[in-house]
């Protein structure tokens, strides 16, 4: 064969090399979602992700309604919920939530009574603190505001 | 039969040898689902780095620095990582990213060298980088790579320097679980020797820990390596065995309890179709099974250990196989370990959440058909390719 046939059939091999190549990476890409093809990443701060991220036993109040959730300023996660309850029920109910959550420990030893905020912390079955947690409840007109920020330990776990 | 008798380049098997249009295709379709994979590992990776991130290794580095045992590694990691944490945290991370990085690279370098077809020695280096485990690894500042470096080295160096490379493989004792098909594979082959060799070169090294970190740490050491509690998990977080690509972490991707009794089954049949497959095959052969059983022999292996594939990526290479076989091993585990890091929930969701994955952990049966493949398939067993 020929030199310029045999340049000309190197560089269609190698055309046809990276079209194959670059075929098969696309198409891998696609299918598993990866660069180029990366769907927006989702919020770790959105709604549904910090609900997501509230520990099973944490020891909140029943009776009350969903208001925000986000990012918080002082640990990762921030919740508000609203309650018709007084600050006195929500305490007890918080306290019998705690009784049934063995893993959950108040760190301080204020009533939880009226306008109150405390803190508590999760000990995994080692003894080692695996959340840390702020409880605040501020009584309104028509009932309360239940303040929940919360840190997973260590806190590098949350995302960034 | 697996087994091919055509030499390459310096009498190394090589996929060269069979090179028809369908192959290069592959070849080059490999390429292209690899290079997917690099560019969605290797940025996270490279911002890490960046970042100084520790990952685990601060976990090394803090015992370190103030010499003291590393749990259940070998002590002799306390004084090799002491001279990298008197750079500070950061940039320890960094130092130690960048050995395993070279560590990495040396081993897709070696993998790839006994071919010749510039698409074959591509996809099997691309298949070593961009493994996401060994991605990982990387991210955490783990030893995995240079494990998977020196196993490598042990392997290669076992064939015609049998001391020298036993006394290579005595530094998979850094994780002792990993000593575990090492020795496995010398007992098949009868080299009592060598597993002489490399058990007293592995104390030896953990002697040097020890008057480093203060002889009275020895005691210490043997009470935790004996305290196997309720079972071998216990200390665990869920979230965390459900991270294992041994036996326990495998029942629990497919939904099962890991039963003591089931993983010990689990074990002891991988240690027996190992055992079987060494003593059955010729020694590249048999090295490759034993680098493939690496994480089924031990009941703890997270999955970013699977980074010790690498090694094994290029002991399949070299062990004379048809070049088709070896391209649908390598091709097949390196897709059954993306499918399994996909399946595996990390970054963790919720750190006090059930074990759970997102779908089985291929890898682990795939490497055991791996195994038992080759021993079924692939049995020569050459005299004298081990110097006396």
């Amino acid at each position: 064969m020929r030199a310029p046939a045999l340049a000309r059939r190197s560089t269609l091999r190698l055309v046809a090399s990276a079209a194959v190549i670059a075929g098969a990476f696309l198409a891998a890409a696609w299918f598993a979602g990866t660069p180029p093809f990366q769907p927006a990443p989702l919020d770790p701060y959105s709604e549904a992700a910090v609900m997501r991220a509230i520990p099973f036993d944490a020891p909140l109040p029943y009776d009350v309604h969903l208001a925000s959730a986000g990012r918080g300023a002082q640990l990762p996660y921030h919740v508000v919920w609203t309650s018709k309850l007084s600050g006195n029920a929500i305490g007890q109910q918080v306290l019998d939530h705690l009784a049934g959550s063995p893993k959950w420990q108040l760190t301080q030893n204020g009533p939880l009574a009226g306008n109150f905020t405390t803190h508590f912390a999760r000990l995994s079955s080692d003894g080692q603190m695996t959340h840390f947690a702020e409880l605040s409840v501020r009584q309104t007109a028509t009932g309360s505001v239940v303040v929940f920020d919360f840190t997973p330990i260590p806190s590098s776990l949350a995302p960034r | 039969m697996l087994a091919a008798r055509m030499p390459a380049r310096s009498g190394s098997p090589s996929l060269d040898a069979m090179a028809p249009l369908a192959v290069r295709a592959a070849l080059l379709v490999a390429i292209g689902v690899e290079l997917a994979v690099l560019v969605a590992f290797v940025p996270e990776t490279v911002t890490r780095f960046w970042a100084g991130g520790p990952g685990d290794f601060a976990n090394l580095y803090v015992r370190a620095r103030h010499l003291r045992l590393m749990g259940l590694y070998s002590p002799v990691l306390t004084p090799i990582l002491y001279p990298i944490s008197l750079a500070g945290l950061h940039a320890g991370f960094r130092i130690f990213f960048c050995i395993n990085v070279a560590a990495l690279m040396a081993v897709a370098y070696i993998a790839q060298r006994p071919l010749r077809m510039p698409e074959a020695r591509l996809a099997v280096a691309l298949a070593v980088v961009s493994l996401p485990q060994a991605q990982w690894a990387l991210r955490f500042g783990h030893t995995t790579p240079l494990l998977a470096l020196a196993m490598l080295c042990g392997f290669l160096l076992v064939q015609r320097h049998p001391v020298r490379g036993a006394a290579v493989l005595a530094l998979l004792s850094i994780k002792p679980q990993y000593a575990v098909a090492p020795i496995i594979y010398l007992a098949a082959r009868r080299r009592f020797l060598l597993i002489a060799v490399l058990t007293s070169v592995s104390l030896a090294l953990a002697g040097i820990g020890f008057a480093v970190v203060g002889p009275g740490e020895a005691a210490a050491y043997v009470r935790e390596a004996l305290n196997w509690s309720s079972n071998t998990t216990s200390n665990l977080l869920p979230v965390q065995q459900a991270w294992m690509y041994s036996w326990p972490g495998f029942l629990i991707s497919i939904g099962v309890e890991p039963n003591r009794l089931l993983t010990a089954d689990l074990l002891l049949l991988s240690a027996g179709v190992t055992l079987v497959a060494c003593a059955r095959l010729d020694g590249m052969r048999a090295a490759s099974v034993a680098a493939l059983s690496m994480i089924l022999v031990t009941p703890y292996s997270q999955f970013y250990d699977a980074c010790l594939l690498t090694a094994a990526f290029a002991l399949l290479v070299r062990a004379r196989l048809r070049p088709v076989a070896t391209g649908a091993l390598i091709g097949g585990l390196y897709v059954a370990a993306v499918v399994s890091q996909a399946n595996t929930i990390y970054p963790v969701r919720d750190v006090l959440g059930d074990a759970a994955t997102d779908g089985v952990f291929w890898i682990t049966p795939a490497l055991l058909l791996a195994i038992a493949a080759l021993a079924v398939f692939a049995p020569i067993r050459a005299g004298g390719e081990e110097a006396a």
